[in-house]
């Protein structure tokens, strides 16, 4: 295995994973939990489907840890893949919030009559936005660093 | 080596293609033949489907994916040794 | 101006829509070859004086018989000869494609070779001695990088001056094992006496290799049978003599000319430490993850076809709305006045609203096709949906059903093989769609009250139920035969280009407003006028045309309760199923739900929520199946059967039901 890497990066990734993991795994529990009872945390819908979206972004980053603490490289797939999900979710629950604006301020439409942008936002946006960090770095480094051995 | 099937290549092992089976359906063997499952080729087998089925394998520089039913048909002699 | 015909070929995954998009610009006609579910692509552009026609065939690894794609790309080019084939070569994976070169080269058609993907090669140090390359094989070679563009121009230039015979052409001719070239003489020799137009030499090794197609075109000829068992014999000869089948020798001296060939002209320096596709299918096709991850990636395009073009759509049937009033208060003529709204507006309106949802759902899934998941996700699924007779991407299909029949049919596009990709079609009217739940729920919660939920629940997982078992049966009965192979190469993950997922978007929109938007827009005039005549009759009444089509149908209705109202409602519905509600409306008067709830029992209402399940699927599917199957004769068989379906299973549920309540 070539060591182009560093552990302490992959470590760092790891821990990074673990946080973002947990994050997400918790968001899809209260989603889909949301559905059965009448209190709603700020910013947090219930959505069975979404929540489950959100749990399986979050284990996939859980899934990666332990082969990333090992120091094997090409677990890197795993916070990889979460955070390009998690930054997929980012730019469709934005596109909604803003078609939803569409369809109050502009089409005037009576079904979104008392809303407000507040309405829209779910916390998957925000985090999100820091998965994509996440997603970009993961990925500079392995351009950078992985690709070629030249064969002598 | 053992003759064997290519479906019961394990995980990252590598064989090499000896032939097909003689019940090996005609368009099936003109599909392996274009696309390059020939004789003699060395395949990997990578992985497996979430469900077991198809399974993933390395030939001739790209990965291709074989129902289990079709990579029955492949005759195959194990190399030495997995990855 | 002379026009140049160019066939544009290669393997799956080579970039070759790219650089037909790069070839023809937007200007592109897309329809279906005949009588298949497979679309045909044709293109052109002005170029040094000429009229270039180009065709997209395809894709396809080798030009056998194994599908019918293989069999589309094929006979075009022997039947139909074009004056240039493009074989468009992926310049990373060399050894496999240069076998589809090879079998083009020895028909005998004049090929020029686009090597695409350059940059790729050059990325993974792969070096290629393009002339030396282009010497050995005998045809002309022009390097190209698709998604930038790059070669298209010197492309063009070569494909006129060979058209023009300007290039000297001195094609690779592979030379097999004496015992093989001999048989290869004696038959094309017989052959050359049958038949003028097609190169005998490549026949005859097609014979040798036991060719079904081939074998079968030539016993339809005179003389052709003996032809055939000559070769026949040859080939028992050649597996006693050399102990193998010909098939083989003929594959393996190909792949050997190949090796020899790549080995003295391209040369690769470096080696991947890290596959980055590996990487991501690690996580993409993992046991646990795999499944979810699909479904996550499924539900986004799902939110974002209908969730963010909602409001597009709701501004199409907002302005159309505005329209009918406006022409409402116009002065004019009553009849002309209806003719306008309820026909011409309307009908307008119905095509036009699916075209959002169309261009959305496609840019998605371009997306997801051109970086190269979509063959995961089949990989993932294939066991599953191969024990209906489907394939691994029809899953798509079926669960887009449940928003919109048309966009899950269309998707059905990416499914490699005919018949899984005809079954998925035929089938999937038979999911709920959300048009149909606004009337559903409106007869559940007249009967059923606190049951409403359940009833409803029930509807789709008889649909469901109902597609999959239809598939079974289509697939076994129907369409025994051929089985393709599932055989699939998992491409690389490409970054795609913008320019082709644009086009490809545009023209799956462009492909439905002409075909299926004439079929829509031509019934909804006709229904409007089946309402409105004769002269002074009631809108929808009992003495306009379509009132007397549904008394006419009350009889056969009467077993499962249905009366005439009912019966030209349900004729409305197949405009579209919402309007069901609409219709009922009209014809009954604003009590319409009291009313329909005096007229049937809690039986026979379940009975009419089956039948609106599974009837007709609303015009526009219907239309869309024709474009997308491109035969009246399927089209035709998805309104029986589903008419016939609907009867009998209305009326087994409605006893059913009477019995248990």
């Amino acid at each position: 295995m070539v060591k182009n890497v560093s552990m302490s990066y992959l470590r760092n990734i790891a821990i990074v994973s673990m946080v973002l993991g947990l994050i997400y795994l918790v968001i899809g529990i209260v989603e889909i939990v949301s559905i059965f009872t009448q209190y709603r945390i700020f910013l947090i819908p219930a959505d069975i489907i979404g929540g489950f979206v959100a749990v399986t972004i979050g284990l996939t980053y859980i899934f990666g840890i332990r082969g990333l603490f090992r120091g094997n490289k090409q677990d890197l797939g795993f916070p990889l893949v979460a955070s390009i999900l998690a930054a997929l979710y980012f730019s469709i629950y934005s596109l909604i919030l803003l078609a939803d604006a569409a369809e109050c301020y502009i089409l005037k439409n009576e079904e979104y009559s008392g809303w407000t942008p507040m309405h829209s936002l779910r916390i998957e946006i925000l985090v999100g936005a820091i998965a994509i960090i996440i997603a970009v770095g993961i990925w500079r480094r392995i351009k950078k660093d992985m690709f070629f051995e030249k064969i002598s | 080596m053992p003759v064997l099937r290519l479906d019961e290549l394990g995980d990252g092992e590598s064989a090499e293609i000896i032939g097909y089976d003689d019940r090996t359906p005609p368009n099936l063997k003109m599909r392996f033949v274009s696309m390059g499952l020939t004789r003699g080729v060395v395949v990997e087998m990578v992985r497996r489907s979430v469900l077991g089925d198809p399974i993933e394998f390395r030939v001739r520089g790209y990965f291709v994916s074989l129902r289990k039913s079709e990579a029955r048909y492949i005759k195959v002699r194990k190399l030495g040794g997995a990855k | 101006m002379k026009e140049i015909v160019v066939a544009v070929i290669g393997n799956p995954n080579v970039g070759k829509s790219t650089l037909f998009n790069e070839l023809t610009g937007a200007k592109q006609y897309i329809g279906n070859w005949p009588g298949v579910t497979v679309e045909k692509k044709e293109g052109e552009k002005i170029f040094g004086g000429y009229k270039i026609r180009f065709v997209d065939l395809p894709g396809t690894y080798g030009l056998g018989a194994s599908s019918i794609d293989e069999r589309i790309a094929r006979d075009y080019i022997i039947f139909e000869k074009p004056d240039v084939v493009v074989d468009i070569v992926d310049a990373s994976n060399l050894d496999r494609n240069l076998y589809l070169a090879l079998e083009l080269i020895e028909t005998g058609t004049r090929v020029v070779i686009a090597l695409n993907m350059m940059d790729i090669a050059e990325s993974k140090g792969i070096s290629i001695d393009v002339d030396a390359l282009s010497r050995e094989l005998g045809v002309p070679i022009v390097p190209t990088v698709a998604t930038k563009g790059e070669g298209v121009e010197e492309l063009c230039s070569i494909i006129v001056q060979v058209a023009e015979g300007k290039i000297s052409y001195r094609p690779l001719k592979v030379k097999y094992p004496d015992t093989i070239e001999e048989a290869i003489m004696e038959i094309s020799g017989l052959l050359s006496r049958i038949t003028e137009d097609i190169n005998t030499r490549w026949l005859a090794i097609k014979l040798l290799m036991q060719d079904k197609e081939v074998i079968r075109y030539l016993e339809d000829m005179e003389n052709g049978k003996k032809i055939v068992s000559v070769a026949r014999n040859y080939v028992e000869k050649i597996r006693s003599e050399l102990g193998e089948d010909p098939l083989f020798i003929i594959a393996e001296a190909r792949y050997g000319k190949i090796s020899e060939i790549l080995q003295r002209t391209v040369s690769r320096v470096y080696v991947e430490a890290v596959d980055i596709s590996d990487l991501f299918d690690r996580v993409l096709t993992h046991r646990f993850l795999g499944l979810p991850i699909f479904f996550a990636i499924l539900w986004s395009v799902f939110l974002f076809t209908f969730n963010v073009a909602a409001p597009i759509v709701d501004g199409i049937d907002l302005l159309f709305g505005w329209m009918g009033e406006v022409i409402g208060s116009w002065d004019i003529n009553p009849p002309l006045k209806s003719f306008l709204v309820d026909g011409v507006i309307s009908g307008f309106g119905s095509v036009l609203v699916f075209v959002p949802n169309i261009f959305f759902l496609f840019l998605a899934m371009s997306i997801l096709e051109d970086v190269g998941y979509m063959s995961r996700a089949a990989f993932n699924l294939d066991r599953i949906m191969r024990k209906f007779g489907l394939h691994g991407k029809s899953i798509i299909s079926m669960i887009l059903g449940f928003g919109c029949n048309i966009l899950a049919i269309m998707s059905a596009r990416t499914i490699e093989s005919e018949e899984d990709r005809l079954t998925t079609v035929l089938v999937n009217p038979l999911i709920p769609c959300s048009a149909r739940l606004p009337v559903l729920i409106m007869i559940a919660s007249i009967f059923f009250g606190r049951y409403a939920p359940l009833a409803l629940f029930s509807m789709y997982v008889l649909g469901i139920f109902l597609a999959l078992f239809m598939a079974i049966l289509i697939k076994k009965i129907i369409l025994r035969g051929v089985v393709s192979p599932f055989v699939m190469e998992l491409p690389p993950y490409r970054l795609p280009s913008t320019k082709t997922i644009t086009i490809h978007m545009w023209n799956r929109g462009s492909k439905f407003l002409r075909k299926a938007g004439i079929i829509i827009f031509s019934a909804t005039i006709i229904i409007w006028a089946l309402a409105t005549f004769p002269h002074g009759a009631e809108f929808g009444g009992p003495d306009s045309y379509i009132g007397m089509l549904g008394r006419f149908i009350e009889p056969i209705l009467r077993p499962l309760g249905y009366n005439w109202q009912i019966a030209v409602a349900l004729f409305f519905g197949f405009i579209a199923k919402e309007v069901f509600i609409d219709a009922l409306g009209v014809i009954m008067g604003g009590d319409y739900e009291a009313k329909l709830g005096a007229m049937l029992s809690p039986a026979q209402a379940y009975g009419l929520m089956v039948f609106v399940l599974v009837y007709v699927p609303c015009l526009a599917t219907l239309a869309t199946i024709k474009s997308e199957t491109g035969s009246w004769r399927w089209t035709i068989f998805v309104l029986l059967y589903e008419l016939i379906l609907a009867f009998i299973l209305a009326f087994v549920f409605t006893q059913l039901v009477g019995v248990i309540i």
